[in-house]
């Protein structure tokens, strides 16, 4: 757990819910969670800190999930990019990200699924 | 379809029956008109031969009464009887007497001809008619005289009575028919009767002998001194004319064809009629059928979409509640309340349960073309064993799956993970799960078959239906997507038992070994 504190999150998710539940299933394995409400957001948090893993949700207002990973392309070290969406994603997507997305999450994510995989993106 | 066939309709064989019996009732009235004509020119003709046999009879009858007049007058003049019954021309068959009655019996004075010998008695018939008949001049009956049949006439001359009769006696064979052609025997059938009626034994001549004569027959009655003979003739063909004769047919014959006639336009007017109100209905109906699919399909359509959001906007909530409950689970780790476990397994089951009927309903009710792409099947395989491994006690088979197929990744991916799914379903005491491919027919057929119980044969049919289900626990929209995508690639999907008895689910799709590109 202690190793964990010094992994930092970033959850970008515009449905509270979600966002709020996530983070604290991160935290509760011992994370430290920034939360971002929209693409917007995200960029600016992301901005202010050197994130370890990113989860982004594809839809979200002002600017969406793939926006932010476009945008975020020159920063450097990069972060750790994982796409959540409630929809397929389909070829064409997978492709255009390829180099930067780490893993791709179908909503709803299952807590285990998602604190493995978070693991897997801290240890890289 | 329309069936213009079937039977005739009732207004045409009325109008048939109609016009047909109009048709019967002018012909019979016609057949009458022209039979009454036939009779009426027949009774004429009747009429007109009876005036020419009273003449003749007249020619014959007059020398006999001067004879017979002389006789009385000279007292049976040998030398004036030779003279005048020369003059007379006696024919062969015929014979001529003078008899005179000594003590009720007449006795032959003079004679000429074969029939007659002076001095002989007149043989009993004869004397008969001679003793019955008065006046100037009569015919007897038909007289039978040993094998020979006579007619004769008898003029009584009126000297003192009994005063001497002059008998003329012709030989006549009533049986043999007459050859002769002379007019009216030309177009008639002529008897002729020493009596008032018709009686057989009377005919004295006719040109068919004893036979009757054929209908219509004419009748007259000619009077020969006292006594009175009946002629009956008939026409040899209609004295009508024969185009008078066919008249009623012709009328018949072509009013009964115009009679169908127009039946049968009734009837074809009948059934075009019909035919453009079955036409009429048949595209009303089409048009009410094609209408009320369109309203059900955009029904259809707004049911979709309102689930499809629905499906999607219930994927926030309920996976804020499944992160809720796993954080409690974790928060709650360490107690020692098994009820409270047992509500939490509960919730979780039921949540999850939501969360697939929520990603089943959103996949089957996406509209999206299949988007075919080269896609190693083997690998394909591979990664949905990866993301839903088998469950403890099942073991996996895997057959021929080295091809490249043209498919949709996401859509393939589902297809297998819906159908690996069910077969793990199928064996909740483990077992094998067999995948294996093979081609057929322009198709790649991929099968995935368990070696659980099989399926009810009775059900195999609607197990593609949406939310059909034999579980407890499923939505019934697992095969129904794996259908769904099926079609999207023109391909089919069957559903068996196999040899082992277990369910065998393929799938096929379109394929050719030249088609696809790596």
């Amino acid at each position: 757990m202690n190793e964990n504190v010094r992994i930092l999150v970033l959850v970008a998710d515009d449905n509270a819910g979600i966002r709020d539940t996530t983070a604290a299933i991160l935290r509760a394995v011992g994370y430290t969670v920034t939360e971002a409400s929209d693409g917007q957001a995200a960029l600016e948090e992301i901005d202010k800190k050197r994130f370890d893993v990113v989860l982004l949700d594809v839809q979200m207002p002002r600017q969406d999930g793939i926006a932010v990973v476009e945008t975020m392309i020159d920063d450097a070290p990069p972060p750790v990019i994982m796409m959540v969406s409630a929809y397929d994603f389909d070829t064409d997507l997978r492709h255009h990200l390829n180099q930067r997305v780490f893993k791709y999450l179908k909503k709803p994510v299952p807590p285990k699924e998602l604190i493995e995989a978070v693991g897997q993106a801290a240890r890289l | 379809m329309r069936n213009n066939t079937g039977s005739v309709r009732p207004l045409s064989v009325v109008v048939t029956i109609i016009v047909a019996g109009l048709v019967i009732v002018s012909f019979m009235f016609l057949r009458h008109g022209v039979a009454a004509q036939e009779q009426s020119l027949l009774q004429s003709d009747t009429s007109q031969l009876a005036l020419v046999l009273n003449e003749g009879i007249s020619a014959i009858g007059a020398p006999l009464n001067t004879l017979g007049q002389v006789m009385a007058a000279t007292q049976d003049s040998p030398s004036l009887f030779r003279a005048q019954t020369g003059f007379l021309s006696v024919s062969p068959g015929s014979s001529i007497a003078v008899a005179n009655s000594v003590a009720g019996r007449y006795t032959v004075v003079l004679a000429a001809g074969p029939d007659f010998v002076v001095g002989q008695a007149l043989p009993p018939p004869l004397a008969t008619a001679v003793a019955s008949g008065g006046g100037s001049l009569s015919g007897t009956k038909v007289l039978h005289i040993g094998d020979k049949t006579f007619l004769g006439l008898v003029v009584h001359t009126n000297s003192s009575p009994p005063g001497p009769v002059v008998i003329g006696l012709t030989r006549i064979t009533p049986s043999i028919p007459s050859k002769s052609q002379a007019p009216p025997y030309q177009q008639l059938y002529v008897s002729l009767y020493a009596s008032a009626t018709a009686d057989p034994a009377q005919l004295i001549s006719g040109n068919l002998g004893l036979r009757p004569l054929p209908n219509p027959v004419g009748n007259s009655v000619i009077t020969v001194g006292s006594s009175r003979w009946l002629v009956l003739a008939s026409a040899k063909s209609p004295l009508v004319g024969t185009a008078s004769r066919l008249t009623p047919w012709v009328v018949g014959a072509a009013g009964l064809v115009i009679a169908l006639l127009v039946g049968l336009t009734s009837e074809i007017l009948a059934r075009r009629r019909r035919y453009a109100e079955g036409v009429a209905t048949e595209r009303t109906e089409e048009l009410i059928a094609a209408q009320a699919s369109l309203v059900n399909r955009e029904r259809l359509s707004a049911v979709g979409e309102m689930a499809t959001v629905i499906g999607h906007e219930l994927r926030n909530p309920l996976g804020a509640a499944i992160n809720l409950l796993f954080l409690a689970r974790t928060r709650l780790s360490g107690h020692d309340d098994a009820e409270l476990d047992g509500y939490l397994d509960r919730l979780e089951r039921e949540t999850n349960r939501a969360a697939s009927l929520c990603e089943d309903l959103t996949s089957y009710m996406r509209e999206r073309e299949a988007v075919l792409i080269p896609v190693e099947l083997k690998s394909i395989v591979d990664e949905v064993l990866e993301s839903t491994p088998p469950p403890t006690g099942i073991e996996v088979d895997l057959g021929f799956l080295g091809v490249y197929l043209q498919a949709d990744r996401a859509q393939l991916v589902q297809m297998l993970t819906n159908l690996i799914t069910n077969a793990y379903q199928a064996m909740p005491d483990g077992g094998t799960l067999r995948v294996s491919g093979s081609e057929r027919d322009g198709y790649f057929e991929i099968s995935v078959e368990d070696s659980g119980e099989g399926i009810d044969p009775e059900v195999i049919d609607r197990l593609l239906e949406p939310f059909f289900t034999t579980r407890a626990v499923g939505t019934g929209l697992g095969l129904a997507i794996v259908k769904r995508f099926a079609d999207a690639h023109n391909g089919t999907v069957s559903i068996e038992n196999g040899e082992s008895g277990g369910a065998r689910m393929t799938i096929g799709l379109p394929y050719s070994k030249s088609g696809v590109t790596t």
